[in-house]
C-alpha cells in the first residue's frame, strides 16, 4: 500500500550553517496514521515537518537532497497551490498564523488562495469549523479568541484546504492544560477520519502519546528510534537518555524546608482583598485574592489562561493600580505603587523573554540594570559576573542575545534581572516551551538562587506546569476566574490538579499514564 | 450569505471612494463655511462609526491638538496684509527676538486662517479615522484585488493592519522591563525618552521580523501565491446605497475640482469665458 507520506534519505542544510539540520532521514507514514515526532530543541523535527508541504526548500533557504513523496508522487513536481492543500500545516503559536481579523475569513483564506468559488468557500469553511470544533466562534473577532480556541481555528483553517495529511508542529506549547487537552480531543476526533494522516512534533510526549501510533524519536537530525503502539515503553530510555520528558516519570522532589519552618520568616510581599477590573462592565479579572510570598520561598502562581494570573503579576510589580485591597512590599503597605519604587528590588521575567534583551551582547545586556541604576562600577562587574556564571551563560558573554537559543535568550534575560541583586523575582511562564532538560535546568537554576539567600529572597513562578511548580515550588496559589481556587503546600494542592476545582490544570506528571 | 458580523464592515471600494472625494474637497475648498460643512460631514460620518469612548476621546484630542497648533502657529506667522495685531508679543524695538522678526504679535487673520486650515485637517482625519474604524483588515486584501493593486502589497498592508495591535503590546512590554531595570523616562531634555526608544527598538523590531517571518509561513503553508488568482468567500457587491452615495460624492468632488480650476485659469488671465461668469462669481464666494 502507498504510504501517505515518505520520506527516502532526506538531507537538508539552512543556507549558512554549519551543520545539516536532517541527515539522511528514512521514514514513511500510512493513511490515517498518527505518527509523533520527538526530540531535544533543535533535533530537526520542526524541519521534518517544514519539508512535509514545501515550506523547506521552497519558502527557506538551504539545500535539500533525498526524495519526499506524497501519496505516491514526489513532492518536487507537485505545484506549490497543490502540495500546501495536500500537506495542512499547523504551527506553534496560535497568536502568529491568525492573519485575518474574523474566525470565518482566517478559515475561507486557503480555500480563496486556491480560487475555489464562493459556494465552495463556504462549504468547506462550515465542515472545517465543524471538524475542529470552532463553529460557535465563525463570526467572532479572531483577536477576541483565547489561546486554545485559537489554536483550533488556524486547526480548521488548515483542515478547510482537505489535506491528506496534517502537520502540527508543537501545537500545544504555548497553551494551558484546559486549552491543550481541548485540541487534544480535536486531533483525537479526527484521527483516523478519511484516511487523514497526523504528523505532530512534540517534545511533551506524555501529552499526545495517547492519541500516537508510533513514536519516532530524533537527535540531531537523525532518527534514533521508531516504536508502534504497544512498544511505546521501550522508548523511555532513550528519551530519558536524551532529557526527554518519559511518561510516568516522577519529577525530582522539592528540597524544601518544611512549610511550617518558612512559616516563621517575614513576607516578603503580602497583599489582601485583590480586586481588579478592566472596565465597568467587565467580570473582575481578580477578585478577593490574598496570600504571601516569604521569605526563602518559591510560590507557584497558577490556573487557566484568563484566570488572573498575570492581573496578579503586574499588580505586584507595580503595572497595574488596585481598584481594592492592599499590597505590602517588604513590610510596608504601598498605597501607590509604582515600577519606580521596586526598581532594584524586584525582578520581573516577561513571558516573552525577548522582549528584554535590548543590547549588543550578552555581556552587556546583563551589565545594562546595574548601569541603569548607577551601582559602583567595581560592584556592578562583580555582579555581572556572578549573574552570568549564575546561569551558566560566561563562555557566551561575548555572543549577540538574538543569536543564541530560546533557552539560553531566557537565561539572558534571568541573568540581566539577577544582576540587579533583586530580592524578589516574578516570573511569567519562563518554562512555557522548554524542552524537559532546559526546563530542569531553570527551575534548578531557580531553587538554587532562593537557597543561596533563604532569609532574604523569594520567588513568585506563574507557570500552567504542574510538573514544573511540583518540582520548585514550596507553595501553590491557584486562580480560576479571578478568585482564589486553591492556596497551600504545592505537594498537597497540586494532586488534585485535572480535577473538581482544578480541573482547567495539567494533572501532575506522575499519574500520566505510561 | 453575508454574516452579520462581516456585514457591519463597509465596502473597502466604497469607503477608499469616499475617502477621495473628501480629500480632494478638502483641497480645493477655500470658503470657510463650505469647509466647515465638509468637516462636519466628516465628523458626522466618524461619530457614526467611532466604536467607543476611547476611540471618541482620541478623535476629539486629535482635533483639538491639530486645531490648536494651526491657530496659534499661523496667529504668529500670519504673514498677508492686511492683518490686525490683536495682541503685541514682543515689539519690533525688543533686543535680538523685535530686531530679528519686526516684531511678534498675534494677528485675527492668522487665527481665521488657522481656523481655516484646521477644517481642511478635520474633514480628512474624521473621515479617515471613520473608514478605518469600519473597514474589515480582511475586506482590505478583496478591496486592493478589486482595484487591480498588486497581491503582495494587499496582503503586506492587511497582515500589518492585523498585527499592529500586538506590535504594540510588545512595545510596552519592552519598556516596561527596561523601566523596571532602572531606566528612566523624565528629565535630560528628552535624551532619557530618546534612550527609551532605542532600547525598545531593538527587541521589538525582532520580535516583528520572527512574527513576519511566521506569518509569512502561514499564508504560504495555506497555498497564498501574489502571483496568482484569489477568488473570496464573500465576493465584494456595493449595496445600492453605496453606490448612490459614493457617485455624488465623486460627482460632487469632480465638480468643485473642476470649478476651481476653472477659476484659478480665469484669475491668471489664461482663460476666460463669458458664459461661465455665474459660475467664477460662485465659486469665489461659496468654493
Amino acid at each position: 500500500m502507498t504510504p501517505a507520506i515518505s520520506w527516502s534519505g532526506v538531507r537538508f542544510r539552512y543556507a549558512g550553517a554549519a551543520r545539516e539540520a536532517l541527515r539522511g532521514i528514512d521514514l514513511a507514514a500510512r493513511e490515517g496514521e498518527c505518527v509523533l515526532l520527538t526530540g531535544p530543541t533543535g533535533c530537526g523535527k520542526s524541519t521534518l515537518l517544514k519539508t512535509a508541504n514545501g515550506l523547506i526548500p521552497r519558502e527557506s533557504a538551504g539545500r535539500l537532497e533525498g526524495r519526499i513523496e506524497i501519496g505516491g508522487r514526489d513532492a518536487a513536481s507537485i505545484p506549490s497551490p497543490a502540495l500546501r492543500s495536500a500537506v495542512g500545516f499547523l504551527f506553534q503559536n496560535p497568536e502568529d498564523q491568525l492573519l485575518c481579523g474574523r474566525v470565518e475569513d482566517e478559515v475561507a483564506f486557503g480555500p480563496e488562495n486556491l480560487a475555489e468559488p464562493p459556494g465552495v468557500i463556504a462549504q468547506r469553511v462550515e465542515e472545517a469549523l465543524a471538524r475542529a470544533s470552532a463553529s460557535a466562534k465563525r463570526h467572532s473577532p479572531c483577536a477576541e479568541l483565547s489561546g486554545g480556541e485559537k489554536q483550533r481555528v488556524a486547526l480548521a483553517s488548515a483542515l478547510a484546504l482537505h489535506p491528506r495529511v496534517l502537520a502540527l508542529d508543537e501545537p500545544t506549547s504555548q497553551l494551558d492544560g484546559r486549552a491543550s487537552r481541548e485540541i487534544l480531543r480535536a486531533l483525537a476526533a479526527m484521527r483516523g477520519e478519511q484516511g487523514l494522516t497526523l504528523l505532530i512534533a512534540e517534545h511533551r510526549v506524555g501529552r499526545v502519546l495517547p492519541l500516537a501510533d508510533r513514536l519516532v524519536v530524533l537527535e540531531e537530525g537523525t532518527i534514533r528510534g521508531v516504536f508502534p503502539r504497544g512498544r511505546f515503553g521501550e522508548a523511555m530510555p532513550l528519551l530519558r537518555e536524551l532529557g526527554l520528558e518519559a511518561p510516568g516519570d516522577e519529577f525530582p522532589a522539592p528540597h524544601a524546608a518544611p512549610i511550617s519552618i518558612r512559616a516563621e520568616k517575614p513576607a516578603l510581599v503580602r497583599f489582601r482583598g485583590l480586586r481588579h477590573r478592566y472596565a465597568k462592565e467587565s467580570p473582575p479579572a481578580l477578585d478577593d485574592v490574598t496570600a504571601e510570598l516569604r521569605a526563602g520561598e518559591i510560590l507557584a502562581l497558577m490556573g487557566p489562561n484568563g484566570a488572573g494570573k498575570s492581573t496578579l503579576l503586574g499588580l505586584l510589580a507595580g503595572l497595574l493600580r488596585p481598584q481594592e485591597g492592599q499590597i505590602e512590599w517588604f513590610g510596608q503597605v504601598r498605597p501607590r505603587l509604582s515600577l519606580s519604587s521596586l526598581t532594584g528590588k524586584v525582578g520581573f521575567l516577561f513571558q516573552n523573554p525577548d522582549l528584554m534583551l535590548s543590547a549588543g551582547t550578552i555581556r552587556d545586556e546583563v551589565a545594562l540594570g546595574p548601569r541603569l541604576l548607577r551601582r559602583p562600577p567595581a560592584e556592578a562587574r562583580e555582579a555581572v559576573a556572578r549573574a552570568l556564571e549564575g546561569v551558566g551563560l560566561a563562555p557566551l558573554a561575548g555572543r549577540n542575545p538574538f543569536s543564541v537559543s530560546r533557552g539560553e535568550r531566557l537565561r539572558v534575560a534571568l541573568a540581566a534581572l539577577l544582576a540587579c541583586a533583586p530580592r524578589v523575582l516574578l516570573l511569567d511562564e519562563p518554562t512555557a516551551g522548554l524542552d524537559r532538560g532546559l526546563r530542569q535546568r531553570l527551575l534548578a537554576d531557580l531553587r538554587r538562587w532562593v537557597d543561596e539567600a533563604p532569609e532574604e529572597r523569594g520567588i513568585v513562578l506563574c507557570t500552567h506546569d504542574t510538573g514544573s511548580a511540583l518540582q520548585c515550588a514550596d507553595r501553590a496559589l491557584v486562580l480560576r476566574e479571578g478568585r482564589t481556587a486553591a492556596l497551600g503546600p504545592a505537594a498537597g494542592v497540586l494532586a488534585g490538579a485535572g480535577q473538581g476545582a482544578l480541573e482547567d490544570l495539567e494533572p501532575a506528571p506522575a499519574r500520566m499514564a505510561p | 450569505m453575508i454574516s452579520p458580523a462581516r456585514a457591519a464592515g463597509r465596502d473597502p471600494r466604497f469607503l477608499a471612494g469616499c475617502l477621495l472625494a473628501i480629500g480632494t474637497m478638502a483641497v480645493a475648498l477655500d470658503n470657510a463655511a463650505s469647509l466647515a460643512l465638509l468637516a462636519a460631514l466628516g465628523l458626522g460620518w466618524a461619530l457614526a462609526a467611532c466604536p467607543g469612548l476611547r476611540a471618541l476621546i482620541l478623535l476629539a484630542a486629535a482635533l483639538g491638538l491639530s486645531a490648536w497648533s494651526l491657530m496659534a502657529s499661523q496667529a504668529i506667522f500670519y504673514n498677508h496684509l492686511p492683518r490686525t495685531a490683536l495682541f503685541v508679543l514682543a515689539p519690533p524695538d525688543t533686543p535680538l527676538i523685535g530686531t530679528l522678526t519686526g516684531g511678534l504679535a498675534i494677528y485675527r487673520e492668522g487665527i481665521v486662517h488657522g481656523a481655516v486650515q484646521s477644517l481642511r485637517l478635520a474633514a480628512t482625519l474624521s473621515a479617515g479615522l471613520a473608514a478605518a474604524w469600519t473597514m474589515e483588515p480582511s475586506g482590505l486584501l478583496a478591496g486592493f484585488s478589486s482595484l487591480r493593486l498588486p497581491h503582495a502589497l494587499a496582503f503586506c498592508a492587511t497582515a500589518a493592519i492585523r498585527f499592529l495591535p500586538v506590535t504594540a503590546e510588545e512595545a510596552r512590554i519592552a519598556l516596561r522591563a527596561q523601566r523596571m531595570r532602572g531606566l528612566r523616562l523624565g528629565g535630560g531634555l528628552g535624551a532619557n525618552a530618546f534612550r527609551a526608544l532605542l532600547s525598545i527598538a531593538r527587541p521589538v523590531l525582532a520580535a516583528s521580523i520572527r512574527r513576519a517571518e511566521t506569518a509569512a509561513l502561514a499564508a504560504a503553508s495555506r497555498g497564498y501565491d501574489p502571483s496568482r488568482r484569489r477568488t473570496s468567500l464573500h465576493p465584494l457587491r456595493m449595496k445600492a446605497w453605496e453606490r448612490a452615495i459614493l457617485s455624488a460624492a465623486l460627482l460632487g468632488a469632480a465638480a468643485v475640482a473642476a470649478a476651481k480650476a476653472l477659476y484659478l485659469l480665469y484669475a491668471s488671465g489664461l482663460y476666460y469665458h463669458p458664459a461661465l461668469a455665474p459660475l467664477y462669481t460662485f465659486t469665489r464666494e461659496a468654493i
